[in-house]
């Protein structure tokens, strides 16, 4: 029986207000490739920070190679040979890439000055190994995203570790780059590293890794064989502890009966000067609209200009068969247009407010009272409709959920003409 | 994005300061029977800082209340006029709020620590 | 050349540029300018700010503010000579003639001045990373703190130096007519800037400031790097009121008051971002000379020191407008 390059033992992990981790058992063998799967908030993200060294574990016990560890910092889980490719991007934006593969094991020579060229060598060597071809001098600022992603991984693997962490990497790479990728995952297979694969693309989980490890509400709830021919479904099901009856496909065409539908929003030849052009398409009300491609395809650009944030320079817009145009996210929103960005915690919200207070923003000239002072009760109302049993304490503390919710709700309670 | 017009109201908050200010101005000068230009120079606006925060007023925004900033202004003046009757001098004045604008600023982080740790 | 290469190259020498057009303004219009009188003491007033803004630098390159610079001009002399008046006067020796004149103990005041600001320096550093405060606040403190405490020394009286010969060494000695303190500000830049380009130094600086997480997650603990950065300000805080109280042989209780705003602009100019992780020291020491050369063709123009405040407030805009508009390009 093979030493297992990582174990988990009933390792468990709380943060004010939030059970992250109970119990978790996990284990990792050499010239593995495990994925771990799990819904927002399951606790992926928290079991590789702490295999990481990012924080303490509370509870059970952590093993590599049979021997109990204590992983407090990052430095001593890459001394027991731990890498970790962050889901975050963990680059600093204004060094070069050898800078950053380097950052915090600079090479120096014996009187303490940095080693430039052997560092840029070895920057080399490790990117050319993983088949990567890139300037090791150039600021990280003028990077693609895939080429961020490569110095990241290059920064990971730059002291062989036994150990790999994946959090996410694909998520911004196509369909060649992530074949390239998985080329190179095969490559340290071969020298017998032990990987683990998080990602929410269930099918790439499927493809690269020999074990499927589901986990949900911080709990290792199933393990999949992936020799087996599993599905996604096979991992989807343990993932949110629900039965799907009947195909995947089956659940999304439910919502479309193909009736007489009203027209929401008719989008007519919208383009703007450098994201997109010629874009048109109709909302029907009742439905939902999938738009899906590729990060800097355009279509974060094309919502913001439909709801006002950024400029558009040609094409029409009808809502409700009149034509808007909107030039601020006040007059989209005005036009009954919200949205809920991706970065919420940036863009959405304020993290120091309370539930009730966020979802009034968008909102506040409907809640007043005859006199313009703001109508509490009304207030409260509205927002346990929307986000139920939300306490009033500030935003920074709740865990994901609520938070979408708030975000959501914000648009939502502007546009119902609250 | 949320179509609240933040230049519109960073503008009008600055423009309620600098009225603020010029009222304080005012106010000084009434007190004094003088206006001169190095009325001004005294320090004012790190003591403005200084009190700002002692009522609370978190400097990477989106916290804070005028009434505990009133407050703040209030107990500030009464502690440092306690100070001036008790004898200790000119110089202690300056000390005082330094020393009390540190302890006070990390009794908040503190306080806000535990807060988030009960939940 | 294009336009769009010239206005690159103007860009990217900003600094230079200025520095050549200001000394040219004060070499044609002024007779006084090109004296070897009038460069000392522009070399001279660059030396104190230099130092100052170094200081400051260090500090903004790790995302934190130091406001204490003016106050430590003065508390780090005054401290050290009140100490070394004390340890002095345990073995029998009395420095302080007259209640004011210091006619002894130059060796350990100066020692004992280079401590303190290292020390005042590390305390700020501490208090901010351990209790995760706002530099601003702690250091703003620390400058009332300071500023109030300097007159406790010695009853807000001021110290004279020119009993005591040696003590004017420091600020008016010359080599080959090149004032010493501005030779002693040479190398301790030279050694700062090499420093931070080809050691860990600079590294750790850089990255602790540029994206802390990123610096946390790569192992370096950017707590330590940040207390550093505040000692090595207090510490040439503490040189450059040495070297102020030398040239004008008097440690006064009030020297330095505001300096650390020019301080600020200096650095401000010279490119340093008080987000952290921008700018070099290259750059402030342009800045510096820059500011230097303000106010001393200003003055030489008869032009009074409000003007010359004004004008480095017109300055702090102008850096940071350019430096809004450098982000968005950038990024």
């Amino acid at each position: 029986m093979l030493e297992a390059l990582l174990e988990l033992k009933k390792v468990s992990k709380s943060f004010p207000g939030v059970q992250a981790l109970k119990e978790v058992d996990f284990q990792l063998y050499p010239g593995e490739v495990v994925a771990l799967c799990g819904a927002n908030g399951a606790g992926k993200s928290t079991a590789a920070s702490i295999i990481a060294g990012i924080y303490p574990h509370d509870a059970g016990e952590i093993l590599i190679r049979g021997k109990p560890v204590q992983l407090t910092t990052p430095k001593v889980a890459e001394q027991h040979g731990v890498g970790i490719v962050y889901q975050e991007p963990t680059l600093v934006a204004r060094m070069t890439v050898v800078e950053n593969i380097f950052l915090g094991k600079e090479l120096t020579n014996k009187y303490g000055k940095l080693d430039f060229k052997k560092m840029k060598q070895e920057a080399e060597k490790t990117l050319e190994a993983l088949g990567f071809d890139l300037d090791v001098n150039r600021k990280v600022s003028t990077l693609t995203m895939v080429e961020r992603e490569a110095t990241e991984i290059a920064k990971a693997v730059l002291l062989n570790p036994h150990i790999l962490i994946l959090d996410e990497v694909t998520a911004p790479l196509n369909q060649k780059e992530v074949d390239h990728l998985f080329e190179v995952i095969r490559n340290l297979k071969k020298q017998n590293i032990g990987m683990i694969f998080i990602s929410h693309k269930l099918n790439e989980c499927i493809e690269i890794s020999d074990r499927v490890v589901v986990f949900r509400n911080g709990e290792n709830v199933a393990e999949l064989d992936c020799t087996k021919n599993i599905t996604e479904k096979d991992i989807i099901t343990p993932m949110l502890g629900i039965d799907i009856k009947g195909d995947l496909h089956d659940v999304v065409k439910e919502g479309h009966a193909a009736e007489e539908k009203e027209v929401l929003l008719h989008v007519d030849n919208f383009s703007d000067e450098e994201n997109f052009s010629g874009m048109s398409f109709t909302l029907h009300k009742n439905e939902v609209l999938g738009f899906a491609g590729l990060k800097g395809a355009g279509i974060t650009e094309l919502m913001f200009a439909l709801q006002g944030t950024i400029p558009h320079t040609g094409g029409k817009m009808y809502v409700h068969s009149k034509e808007v145009n909107p030039r601020t996210p006040y007059e989209g929103i005005k036009a009954g247009i919200g949205m809920v960005t991706h970065d919420r915690h940036k863009e959405g919200l304020a993290l120091s407010l309370d539930v009730k207070s966020n979802i009034s923003v968008s909102s506040l000239d409907m809640l007043l009272t005859k006199l313009g002072f703001v109508n509490e009760r009304k207030l409260d109302e509205r927002s346990e409709e929307y986000v139920p049993s939300s306490r009033s304490r500030p935003l920074r503390c709740t865990s994901s959920s609520p938070t979408c919710r708030a975000a959501t709700s914000r648009r939502l309670s502007l546009l119902n003409g609250c | 994005m949320s179509g609240v017009n933040i230049k519109r109201i960073k503008l009008i908050i600055f423009v309620l300061a600098g009225l603020f200010a010029t009222l304080g101005g005012l106010f000084q000068s009434a007190l004094l029977n003088e206006v001169g230009p190095s009325y001004g120079a005294g320090g004012y606006e790190m003591t403005g800082l200084s009190i700002a925060i002692f009522g609370g007023t978190s400097m990477a925004g989106g916290k804070g209340s005028i009434l505990s900033t009133a407050l703040a202004a209030i107990t500030f003046q009464l502690l440092l006029n306690v100070l001036t009757l008790s004898g200790l001098g000119t110089y202690m004045e300056q000390v005082f709020k330094g020393l009390f604008l540190i302890i006070i600023v990390i009794s908040f982080q503190n306080l806000e620590r535990k807060r988030y740790a009960k939940l | 050349m294009n336009n769009k290469q010239v206005k690159q190259v103007l860009g990217d020498n900003m600094l230079l540029i200025i520095i050549i057009l200001l000394v040219a303004m004060g070499a044609l219009f002024t007779d006084s300018f090109l004296t070897l009188y009038n460069i000392k003491n522009l070399l001279y007033s660059m030396t104190v700010y230099g130092f100052l803004a170094l200081g400051q630098s260090m500090v903004m390159l790790v995302s934190e503010l130091n406001l204490t610079q003016g106050s430590l001009l003065s508390f780090a002399p005054m401290f050290a000579m009140f100490l070394t008046s004390k340890i002095l006067g345990l073995t029998g020796r009395n420095i302080l003639v007259g209640g004011n004149y210091i006619t002894g103990g130059l060796v350990l005041y100066m020692v004992l001045a280079i401590l303190v600001g290292m020390l005042v320096g590390f305390l700020m550093g501490i208090i901010i990373v351990k209790f995760n405060v706002s530099s601003l606040v702690v250091t703003l403190g620390m400058m009332y703190t300071l500023g109030g405490g300097v007159f406790f020394l010695f009853n807000g009286y001021s110290l004279y130096l020119n009993r005591l010969e040696s003590a004017k060494w420091l600020g008016t000695a010359e080599l080959f007519s090149i004032p010493v303190s501005f030779v002693l500000f040479a190398l301790v830049s030279g050694i700062l800037i090499w420093a931070m380009k080809y050691t860990k130094l600079g590294r750790r600086i850089y990255a602790t400031g540029g994206n802390e997480r990123a610096a946390t997650y790569a192992g370096i603990n950017t707590k330590k790097w940040k207390v550093i950065a505040f000692a090595i300000s207090g510490t040439l805080a503490s040189i450059a009121g040495l070297i102020y109280s030398s040239r004008v042989e008097s440690v006064d209780p009030v020297q330095g008051t505001g300096y650390q705003m020019f301080a600020l602009a200096i650095a401000v100019v010279g490119g340093v971002s008080m987000e952290g992780g921008r700018g070099t020291l290259v750059g402030t020491l342009m800045a510096t000379a820059i500011v230097a050369l303000i106010f001393n063709v200003m003055s030489l123009f008869n032009l009074f020191s409000w003007y010359q405040t004004m004008f480095i407030g017109a300055i702090i805009l102008i850096a940071a407008i350019q430096q809004a508009y450098n982000r968005k390009s950038l990024v």
